[in-house]
């Protein structure tokens, strides 16, 4: 093979315009690739295991990939799940088989899981291998410790390459997978076919996210091609074009650093990279690939942080307004009073004002609230549902009701937002594994099982 | 006063992962990404002011020519997602950088 044609897709449940597909279909792709896992949503979805998008738009945006694999009879490689964790990937593919069974189609696939057993891991602490925390930051054990481990709800490992090569030469029509490097899903068939790791990795990063990479910008589909020497890239929407600042820019997108990517087993720099316009697309080159030891894959979890009650209340009125630091505190410091001390009692109440300070928190340097209105919410986590709700409930009683110096308003202080007043979050959580696993074998922690979808056709 | 939202095209943020911030601020000239780098504009005091950051909060600056931008990396004070931190995908953190003199 020359050159590999590749059509980026995604597989969140981002539905595709079905003319920019037919165009890209026309292209001719080699293989369709798309990412479907991302820490971008939160911890939520890793505690829960349930995906970022609903039913029925996972179901569309999968149809669309997975009928244009078939109907080209090329492979496609996927991550699903939106976290990946084993529980998300499963209930995925019971998606895939619905839409197996509406088009009456067969193929054979492998499914790659990403989560990373919690026995398997503490050998690894038990055989003494250190797992530094990839970020240092005090909300990270510096070191994996053995009660992380215990406390996460599902550890999942972020796969580069490796796992999906392996697949995709036990001769498969596709592969799922659960968490994903999502460079590394790119990569996986020009790495099979002799391209250098650089230019592979350099083209994962600029499909990877589709036509967030053009301009304009968006949610849409992307084709590239790669060879031995560089890569092309071009939107089949003929609305979009990829110029070298719209790829060099990209590639700054929510990494830390710009042009050095660190990736499993080494580093991609993409600082010397020539960028050449050819008609709406660009061609790359120069991008380079520095390996470094230990191979080493991320490994992310979560884990429970209690649970949640939230109340939405708008505050109109200026005497309010310019007193509200005073009301808050007095309310808090009232049902500190009246039930205890939040770390003894096991609660956390928090205001967050809307209008003043919400957005950035710590970091706003104009804490003066300047409009006429601010939105109050009150954000309650406990260690059961019942006492969020006990604990919100009389923040929004006070607020409501209490006395404030000036008051005019008897009747009632804020405009409560909705009945019921306050909403159940339900089981909330907070990311806690974010670390670095040593590896000789890439591979290693993650299980490949080969399926069969469709299995016998209806008569 | 003039402003870096004057001479910048884009300035955005974005989480790099649950325990970083990241903020891109691009210009459309070589003339404009040269003034502001070469005059060290965006640098470790200017940023730590606009923000009130905290010792060690400041990951780095980096400067990557081929696209005329400027990276300014910070460790999120409170991760996505926990308790205290209401910007999931860290879109909003580049509010400060507007209003920064460039005179």
């Amino acid at each position: 093979m020359n050159s590999i044609k590749t059509l980026a897709g995604l597989s969140f449940g981002y539905i595709f315009d079905p003319e920019v597909m037919e165009s890209a279909i026309a292209m001719r792709p080699d293989v369709i690739v798309a990412q479907g896992t991302s820490s971008d949503s939160g911890p939520s979805y890793y505690g829960t295991g349930k995906p970022h998008f609903p039913r029925e738009n996972i179901f569309r945006g999968l149809e669309s990939l997975i009928l244009a694999a078939r109907r080209l009879d090329i492979p496609f490689v996927m991550s699903l799940g939106s976290s990946g964790t084993e529980k998300s990937l499963d209930y995925v593919l019971t998606i895939v088989d619905d839409i197996v069974e509406k088009h009456q189609l067969q193929f054979k696939a492998a499914v790659i899981s990403g989560e990373v057993s919690k026995d398997y891991l503490r050998d690894k602490l038990r055989a003494g291998v250190a797992i530094p925390s990839l970020v240092k930051t005090p909300a990270l054990s510096r070191l994996l410790t053995s009660k992380d481990i215990d406390s996460a709800m599902s550890i999942v490992g972020q796969m580069g390459p490796e796992p999906v090569i392996e697949a995709l030469k036990s001769g498969v029509d596709g592969v799922f997978t659960g968490r994903a490097l999502d460079s590394g899903l790119f990569m996986a068939l020009p790495m099979m076919n002799g391209i250098d790791k650089g230019i592979a990795a350099h083209f994962g990063m600029v499909m990877a996210c589709g036509a967030m990479a053009a301009v304009p910008g968006g949610i849409d589909l992307l084709s590239g091609e790669i060879d031995k020497k560089g890569f092309f890239v071009i939107p089949p929407n003929p609305a979009r074009q990829c110029t070298p600042m719209s790829l060099a820019a990209h590639t700054l997108y929510e990494q830390p650093d710009a042009g050095i990517e660190y990736l499993p087993g080494g580093l991609l720099d993409t600082t010397k990279a020539v960028y050449t316009q050819q008609g709406r697309g660009t061609r790359v080159t120069g991008s380079v690939w520095e390996s470094h030891d230990p191979y080493t894959v991320k490994l992310e979890a979560a884990v429970s942080r209690g649970f949640r009650t939230i109340c939405l209340a708008g505050v109109r009125d200026p005497v309010l307004l310019g007193c509200l630091d005073g009301v808050l505190e007095k309310i808090r410091a009232s049902i500190e009073r009246q039930i205890g001390l939040p770390a003894e009692i096991g609660y956390q109440l928090d205001f967050r004002v809307y209008g003043r300070d919400a957005v950035m928190g710590g970091w706003e340097q104009n804490r003066s609230i300047e409009g006429h209105e601010v939105g109050v919410l009150i954000d309650v986590v406990a260690t059961t549902q019942e006492k969020a709700n006990y604990v919100c409930s009389m923040a929004r009683g006070d607020l409501h009701m209490n006395d404030y110096p000036g008051r005019k308003s008897t009747a009632g202080n804020v405009a409560l937002a909705f009945s019921p007043s306050e909403v159940e979050m339900g089981e909330t959580f907070g990311f806690h594994i974010w670390h670095l696993l040593p590896l000789d074998n890439p591979s290693e922690p993650f299980r490949t099982r080969i399926r069969e979808f469709g299995g016998r056709r209806k008569a | 006063m003039k402003t870096l939202s004057q001479v910048a095209k884009v300035i955005r943020s974005k989480n790099a992962g649950p325990f970083m911030t990241t903020i891109d601020i691009m210009f459309a000239t070589e003339r404009e990404y040269q003034d502001i780098r070469d005059r060290n504009i965006i640098n470790e005091d200017s940023v730590t002011e606009l923000y009130g950051l905290r010792k060690g909060e400041l990951v780095g600056i980096f400067y990557a020519d081929l696209c005329m931008s400027i990276k300014v990396t910070l460790i999120s004070r409170i991760p996505s997602g926990d308790f205290g931190n209401v910007d999931i995908y860290g879109a909003q953190q580049y509010i400060p950088f507007l209003g920064l003199s460039v005179e």
